[in-house]
């Protein structure tokens, strides 16, 4: 995998999303989910972990930004990451929410093909802290988010509108349908009845992970027909891996295809199957040429 | 990227074990010391027999307590198995203990339900100890102490006999007019809706109306038993004021405390529920007569003492740092194998501006090493070395099945849920002899001087193994005491569905050699009198016999200690009501002050302690006659 290379002598640039960029209302839905949580809800999340994880993401994504590609830039994706590794992981140990942050963010300077990371640094840092961290990571119990149905309700039909946004709709319903089927399978071996096979789709967990990593633009492939096997595979996998009793194993199984999508990418552009950037950014160059307008 | 992997990787590697060791050991000797008990588990419909094991997981219970005034604490033990008997073994002074069960007329039987705990306390201040039985599906069974071994069942007259699922009970004197009051945490639902009528019916987990019983949520269910308060009317009858002084959740209680938290005077109550945030009530009767508990809220609104993990087993209080305030240590769940971090708390009182009455509670239980208790239930706080800082024993396990086949991927799959999913038990998978963190040993954390000068925040080190305590058993329920007034605190353990452990503190004995042999000790047992009551402005306060929420504090040269007098409390179980200190070698005792909940204070200088020490002491309310039973 090749770390990025930028000209060194290339203009220094302020690359901010414009508020058409679909990671807008994303960070601003995980933002109220945070706040409604702590003042509402029964979220258990530590305040204190919460930032240290927005911090430090943030902090190390301007600053990797600054030094390797030369962009001064607003880390809305550091942001998202931080929040999803702040809610979804648990811990006593402050010093995870320094570690995980830092490898999601990490990864996707230095994990790359060609031009662009294939590892969602949420999922990469999720799954490292649960490998790495010597059993003081876990996954936070879907039901301290509230454990109530209006919760995912309000998650789904937010999430919906986003995947329009960045053409991942069928790649959820791909997963759904997958994750529904595996489930069936799963009941028919006598692993258990439809509460305990199909009840965790209802659980906030599921939908944080259906709607906010599963769908990332730059983890996913990039053709429309890749994506639905793509999401259906990840069910497979997940189903596999569920019935015989792996916890956590949904994002196990997007780590594990998100490793081989290079090999995808490559196929796609050897087809000459290109997607366009989902992310929509304003560049303004700080040398006093003029303000332009881009999806880079 | 793989730098970056490693480096996190080295620095969260866990600490190299600890170098520091305790001088403490147990010796277990239930069968030849004539306590031993094999708890039998309860039963219930074939309907539930897919989570049988876990529903069938609690009540061992064992309740220490000076039934026949000999000075000696003796032992209730509870049995849970349909047509099987409760035990009263008495202390026969030396630590060794006879069944006297069916003469005592206390065995219960359980004929419909199960009994699942029971406390000690005089209820109607003649000074002998009478006994509480609380129980599933049966009504609870309160026995007066007739005082010549005796016992006569009063629940119907005395209006206690609440029907429900009781886990949990604490004698206490709320508004300190010198009655004991009961407070009783219940577990299941007392009612429910019959799955083919609608109508609300009798919650009978024999004979089920439906298998709708289960826990809404793992976090914040309200769908548990409605807790019972009796408030001692002092005429040989009680009346049930629950709703009235404020308690009015309907948590899964397992456990119940209840200790003057805030130093006001008043006792306040900590209840430890499953699947829900615990409850800390203040009680009001520093401002508002008459008493009334008011909930505390954290600082984001919602009911408990902080963050904690939902699943309260235990609650027991004690000054840990000997600052003068009551701490509190809470059982819950560590398993890392299956990435449960969550663990047991120790919430360490101090000043807090944010707080009601300007004390908080942090918890720094993973700060001082006290957290990972494995799968917790009963926790103890308890000076078992003698030298002055109060230790914690804590017993874990839940269901020992098949260690290859385990039922935690079960569990964490309906934690993922949403609300109500998990409330029909029919919908769990079937548990059959799969293991849910069986084979577990206790936990000693024995406390050691804490390395940073001037700290407030205890240390503590783990030394079950090393001080012999072996058993794998799943235990419940934890009753210290000097059973063999030797001076050193002994356990005993009831065991879920095994025998009970006696264990025997060896420590101070001559032939170990041990630096604690040295130790001084002193036991109180604190006699109050109703019938002296205190006229404090328009009130008239009174303590109860028992002296149930009346405290020593005792300076040395070493510092101060305080121990308060505990009405029951732990998870199915009770400690002595007689208060221990323990003393360094050359500590120097200055003074000893009791406080009454009469609020009478009594003191007594250097010469006084010095007569008091390595005995067991009477001390009464308003007199000076320091006796030695």
């Amino acid at each position: 995998m090749d770390a990025i290379k930028q000209p060194s002598r290339s203009p220094f640039r302020i690359v901010i999303p414009s508020w058409r960029d679909p990671r807008v209302m994303m960070s601003v839905a995980l933002t109220l989910w945070t706040v409604l949580g702590q003042t509402t809800f029964y979220f258990n999340r530590d305040l204190f972990q919460l930032g240290l994880a927005v911090g430090v993401a943030c902090l190390l994504d301007m600053v990797l930004a600054g030094v390797v590609m030369r962009q001064l830039i607003l880390p809305l994706s550091a942001y998202q990451t931080a929040l999803s590794i702040g809610l979804l992981l648990e811990s006593y140990d402050w010093r995870l929410f320094v570690i995980a942050p830092a490898w999601g963010v990490l990864s996707k300077y230095l994990i790359r093909n060609s031009k662009q990371h294939f590892f969602n640094p949420s999922n990469f840092a999720l799954v490292m802290a649960l490998l790495l961290t010597h059993g003081r990571a876990t996954i936070a119990p879907g039901s301290q988010w509230g454990a109530d149905y209006r919760v995912s309700v309000v998650i789904a039909v937010i999430g919906m509108v986003m995947m329009i946004r960045v053409n991942r709709v069928g790649l959820v319903f791909s997963w759904v349908g997958g994750y529904v089927f595996m489930s069936i399978l799963r009941m028919a071996g006598g692993q258990g009845g439809a509460v305990f096979t199909l009840g965790p789709m209802t659980g906030a967990e599921f939908a944080l992970f259906t709607f906010s990593m599963l769908p990332d633009p730059k983890a996913s492939p990039p053709t429309a027909r890749g994506r639905l096997w793509w999401g259906f595979s990840i069910a497979v996998l997940d189903g596999v891996m569920r019935y015989y009793e792996m916890r956590y194993s949904m994002f196990y199984s997007l780590f594990i295809h998100t490793a081989i999508l290079p090999i995808m990418r490559w196929v796609a552009e050897k087809a000459g199957l290109q997607e366009a950037d989902p992310w929509k950014l304003v560049t303004l160059s700080i040398f006093g040429k003029r303000p332009v307008s881009s999806n880079s | 990227m793989t730098t970056a992997l490693a480096a996190g990787y080295v620095w969260l590697m866990p600490r190299a074990e600890q170098s520091r060791v305790v001088e403490v050991s147990f010796v277990e000797q239930a069968g030849d010391a004539g306590c031993l008990n094999v708890h039998s588990m309860v039963q219930l419909s074939d309907r539930f027999e897919n989570v049988m094991p876990w529903l069938s997981s609690i009540g061992a219970a064992a309740a220490a307590g000076d039934s026949d005034g000999d000075g000696a604490a003796d032992l209730y033990v509870t049995n849970s198995g349909r047509g099987e008997s409760n035990r009263l073994f008495r202390n026969r002074g030396d630590g060794t203990f006879e069944d006297v069960t069916e003469r005592a007329g206390v065995g219960c039987g359980n004929p419909e339900g199960a009994s699942m705990h029971a406390i000690w306390g005089d209820i109607d201040n003649d000074g002998d100890l009478d006994l509480y039985v609380i129980k599933w599906a049966e009504p609870n069974t309160l026995f007066e102490n007739r005082g010549d071994g005796t016992f006569q069942d009063i629940s119907s007259r005395a209006g206690v006999d609440s029907w429900g699922y009781g886990n949990a009970a604490t004698f206490l004197d709320y508004n300190r007019d010198g009655l004991l009051d009961i407070l009783v945490g219940n577990y299941f639902a007392d009612v429910v809706t019959h799955e083919k009528t609608g109508k609300l019916v009798r919650n009978n987990l024999w004979k089920p109306a439906t298998t709708r019983v289960m826990h809404e949520t793992f976090t914040h269910a309200d769908n548990g038993g409605r807790n019972v308060f009796y408030r001692n009317l002092g005429d040989g009858r009680f009346e049930e004021v629950a709703q009235e002084i404020g308690l009015t959740f309907t948590g899964w209680t397992l456990s119940v405390g209840s200790g003057d938290l805030n130093n006001d005077g008043w006792p306040d109550l900590y209840l430890a529920n499953d699947f829900g945030p615990d409850e800390f009530y203040l009680n009001t009767g520093a401002t508002e007569s008459p008493p009334r508990f008011r909930i505390v809220v954290n600082p984001k609104g919602h009911p408990g003492i902080g963050n904690d993990w939902w699943k309260g087993m235990n609650v027991d209080m004690g000054d840990v740092n000997n600052d003068g305030y009551l701490d509190i240590y809470v059982t819950n769940i560590l398993e890392r194998r299956y990435k449960t971090d969550e663990g047991n708390m120790l919430w360490l009182s101090g000043a807090d501006t944010l707080s009601p009455g300007g004390r908080g509670f942090r918890n720094i239980s993973q700060q001082v090493g006290t957290h990972d208790g494995g799968w917790g239930w009963g926790g103890k706080f308890a000076d078992f070395n003698n030298d002055g800082l109060l230790d914690i024993y804590t017993v874990n396990g839940f269901v020992t099945g098949d260690a290859d086949h385990n039922y935690w991927y079960a569990i964490q799959e309906m934690v993922t849920q949403t609300k109500n999913q998990t409330a029909d038990a029919a919908d769990w998978p079937v548990m059959g002899d799969r293991d849910l963190s069986g084979y577990e040993r206790g936990r000693l954390f024995m406390q050691v001087e804490s390395q940073e000068e001037n700290s407030s925040t205890p240390a503590f080190v783990e030394m079950a193994e090393l001080a012999g305590i072996a058993d794998l058993y799943n235990g419940r329920g934890i009753a210290v005491a000097d059973y063999n007034l030797d001076g050193w605190l002994d356990m005993y353990v009831a065991n879920q569905g095994a025998p009970s452990c006696y264990y025997v503190n060896r420590t101070g004995k001559s032939d170990l050699r041990t630096k604690s042999s040295g130790r001084a000790y002193m036991s109180l047992d604190l006699v109050g009198r109703p019938d002296q009551p205190v006229i404090v402005g328009s009130r008239q306060l009174a303590s109860t016999k028992d002296a149930v929420g009346a405290r020593a504090t005792i300076v040395t040269s070493a510092g101060q200690q305080m121990r308060e007098v505990q009405g029951g409390m732990g998870f199915s179980s009770q400690s002595e009501h007689a208060i221990h200190f323990g003393f360094g070698e050359n500590e120097i005792l200055h003074s000893i002050r009791v406080r009454w909940p009469s609020g009478r204070v009594q003191d007594y200088d250097a010469e006084d302690a010095k007569e008091m020490l390595n005995s067991r002491v009477r001390i009464v309310e308003g007199s000076s006659e320091i006796s030695k039973p």
